[in-house]
């Protein structure tokens, strides 16, 4: 009806535009004889008027002259006219028509497919009118299900999570203190739910972290079977939240296309682990064209991390420390890239010292920075802050903790003179 | 016909409907008709050009009923106008004030007015300063006889 | 030749005024918006039963504490409102921001139930059910948003919800700083 009604309105703006200039068209063939006719009637009236006024003394012969003189010139004027056809204007007449009559749908169709929504539903005459009165106590009774369900399954992960669903329903999609409580329940009994994930960077989208929620959002995606049913609601959500923050929507973690993914789950192990070295090889060689990158650093060091290369982690962390100091959690990925090929007993090189002395130094309470830096003070022969360090580190560990012992041990070899 | 002359004047002059409720009015009618004065020609600040008494929005009300409280306090016109500049800006008076921001809304339509007309005079008297036109050629002159039919 | 540029002239007056109109709406320029004459003035005055039952009245002082100062007008029939109250939360919990919420044209207890199912993140919370402090704060509806410097002075002023790019750009900033 309504697609009916447009084309009706277009073909009628045509139409008035249209109508002029094909009537006149028709017109102009017949005007020429016709007009000039009428023209010199008017010219010949005007002419006798002069003569009058001039007998009757309101000219003067002069001034009677001058203004035979205008009209006999204009009738001339106006027979060229009428003899000369309009040439110049033809072509524009014979192109005019059909020009009007394209462009006008066009761009009406081209503005409309801008700014229109032609997939929108009828909206109701009253905007704002209340849902069916019955919708609110369906939600009531959903959480009241999910309530009851959570009473008799304490330690179910997805109760937990089906009442953080119900309550944030209830406060009409925004995740309200009760729901967020459930989720991280939920969270904690099975680390993996999906909804408790979904619904926790929903939260924190809403509270004003849509950066925090996209990386939350990606890990799920990453995380979910390809043929997983929420997937495409999640998408459009990260898709949505990332444009109203004016984030791009994969711009927090390197993301591969949905080909290499599959290309990549169709490896060997083997041929994996050197797909993945080959890419971090790539990025270490665009880290070197653009030194200034300390994020690249610094995904380049966890990348060398998570291979096994440990020296490479290790100077990766160090040119992203130049360009800004890093904090303690980055300190601590230093750290462990720096002790990480040492042998038991062997003491940490003056570099991961230094690095694990800030640590401490942020973090008082680190284990193991208390571990290797007691390490390095007994091999430089100071007893006792290997003693105080790793005392310190004992305190700390719970009762249970198989590297007691051989704590025990070293506390032992370092308290003897 | 004079029932159609009725029906006719009575749609001429019919007014909008006042969005003022009876129970807001004041009981001196001197005073409500000043209040009814001042809400004509202040701008409900949600609608897009309603005045607060054409209005039914809950912001139109309760600026309703400030004039009618200032009013009763003793303020003036004038007070009441600026009581309600001070809250809301120039935006809410309807007759925006003359300043420089608002300049190009006062200044614009008569401006434009202006232009056409001085275009439209200028037109005129380069016609009539044209230089005296040249008399007719004997060739010309046999064109025109034969034209006039003489 | 001059003559006919004369004649152009109404021409291009008109393309600039639409031009100036498509400009006005490409911009995201709201024609509608009100601006607001509060900013960079004393805050006005604030004089409210509190919301929360045996809570202290809202004075004036609470806005001349030296501490920068959020002020929200918020409704529980309100959908707006919904959507900003999460980073209301957050702004409280986590950056300690001082927030006075003032239930507009609201029951009591309507307000009291929706900060008890979403979370109250007011420091303090007053009641304007007659709507007649929103007049004197310029309110035009609900959500409308106050940052209220140490010195009681207002520095901006939100018409509508806030949104995470406001906390970013202009909340946090001015929590920090006190001033913009």
């Amino acid at each position: 009806m309504l697609e009916f009604l447009l084309a009706l309105l277009t073909t009628a703006t045509v139409g008035a535009l249209l109508m002029p200039l094909v009537r006149g068209r028709t017109a102009a063939t017949h005007r020429s004889s016709g007009r000039f006719e009428g023209e010199l009637a008017i010219y010949r009236d005007q002419l006798a008027e002069i003569e009058r006024e001039r007998a009757g003394g309101a000219l003067s012969e002069s001034e009677a002259a001058a203004a035979r003189l205008e009209i006999e010139r204009r009738i001339l004027a106006a027979d060229a006219a009428a003899k000369t056809p309009t040439a110049s204007s033809d072509t524009l007449h014979r192109l005019l028509p059909p020009a009007l009559a394209l462009a006008i749908p066009l761009l009406a169709l081209g503005l409309y497919l801008k700014v229109g929504h032609p997939g929108l539903p009828a909206a109701p005459f009253i905007a704002g009118t209340k849902p069916p009165a019955e919708q609110p106590m369906d939600i009531a009774q959903l959480v009241a299900q999910a309530r009851a369900r959570v009473a008799a399954e304490p330690n179910s992960a997805d109760a937990q999570s089906a009442l953080g669903e119900a309550l944030t329903l209830e406060a009409d999609g925004t995740v309200p203190p009760g729901a967020l409580e459930a989720f991280n329940k939920a969270i904690t009994l099975q680390p993996g739910d999906a909804r408790s994930l979904y619904y926790l960077g929903l939260h924190e989208a809403q509270a004003g972290d849509s950066a925090a929620a996209l990386k939350r959002w990606q890990e799920l995606e990453a995380k979910s079977p390809p043929n997983a049913p929420f997937l495409p609601m999640l998408r459009a959500e990260m898709a949505r939240v990332a444009q109203a923050a004016g984030l791009p929507a994969g711009a927090t973690m390197p993301q591969l296309s949905r080909d290499q993914q599959e290309a990549m789950a169709a490896l060997t192990p083997e041929q994996r682990q050197q797909a993945i070295r080959g890419m971090v090889e790539g990025l270490a060689a665009r880290m070197k064209e653009n030194p200034q990158d300390r994020g690249g650093w610094l995904r380049l060091a966890n990348a060398w991390k998570v291979l096994g290369e440990s020296a490479n982690a290790v100077d990766a962390y160090a040119k992203a420390d130049a360009l800004a100091p890093v904090d303690a959690r980055l300190l601590a990925d230093w750290a462990e890239a720096h002790v990480r090929g040492l042998k038991p007993g062997e003491a940490p090189s003056p570099a991961a010292v230094a690095v694990l002395e800030r640590l401490e130094k942020a973090e008082p309470r680190n284990g193991l920075a208390l571990f290797y830096l007691g390490a390095a003070s007994f091999a430089a022969g100071d007893k006792a802050a290997a003693a105080r360090r790793w005392k310190t580190l004992l305190a700390l560990l719970p009762a249970d903790a198989p590297i007691r012992a051989m704590l025990e041990e070293r506390i032992k070899a370092a308290d003897s003179p | 016909m004079k029932r159609v002359l009725v029906l006719l004047l009575a749609t001429l002059f019919a007014l909008p409907a006042l969005a003022v409720d009876p129970s807001e009015m004041l009981k001196d009618p001197a005073l409500e008709a000043r209040a009814r004065e001042i809400g004509q020609a202040l701008r409900c600040v949600v609608c897009q050009n309603q005045s607060i008494d054409d209005s039914a929005a809950e912001v139109a009300r309760d600026m309703r009923r400030a004039v009618r409280e200032r009013l009763t306090a003793g303020d003036s016109d004038a007070q009441v106008f600026d009581f309600m500049v001070a809250r809301y800006g120039d935006y809410v008076l309807l007759k925006p004030p003359f300043k420089l921001g608002t300049l190009v809304l006062w200044l614009g339509a008569p401006l434009l007015l202006l232009i056409a007309a001085s275009a439209i005079m200028l037109t005129a008297l380069r016609r009539r300063a044209t230089a005296p036109l040249p008399p007719l050629s004997d060739e010309e002159r046999e064109r025109l006889r034969s034209l006039l039919g003489r | 030749m001059s003559r006919r540029l004369l004649f152009l002239l109404p021409l291009a007056t008109l393309a600039l005024m639409a031009g100036f109109f498509a400009w006005s709406l490409m911009a995201g320029r709201d024609p509608a918006s009100i601006g607001s004459v509060m900013v960079g003035r004393p805050a006005p005055k604030l004089d409210l039963r509190a919301l929360r039952e045996g809570d202290k009245p809202l004075t004036d002082a609470l806005l001349r504490t030296g501490k920068p100062t959020i002020v929200n007008f918020f409704a529980s029939w309100c959908t707006p409102c919904l959507a900003e109250h999460p980073l209301f939360t957050r702004l409280a919990q986590r950056d300690g921001a001082v927030i006075i919420g003032i239930a507009w044209k609201n029951k009591p207890e309507e307000a009291r139930a929706w900060l008890a199912k979403l979370g109250d993140p007011f420091l303090y919370a007053g009641q304007d059910f007659d709507g007649r402090t929103g007049i004197d704060w310029g309110l035009s509806g609900v959500p409308e948003t106050y940052l209220i410097d140490g010195n009681g002075i207002v520095r901006f002023h939100f018409r509508g919800p806030i949104t995470e790019k406001d906390v970013r750009d202009a909340i946090l900033p001015f929590l920090k700083g006190g001033k913009p």
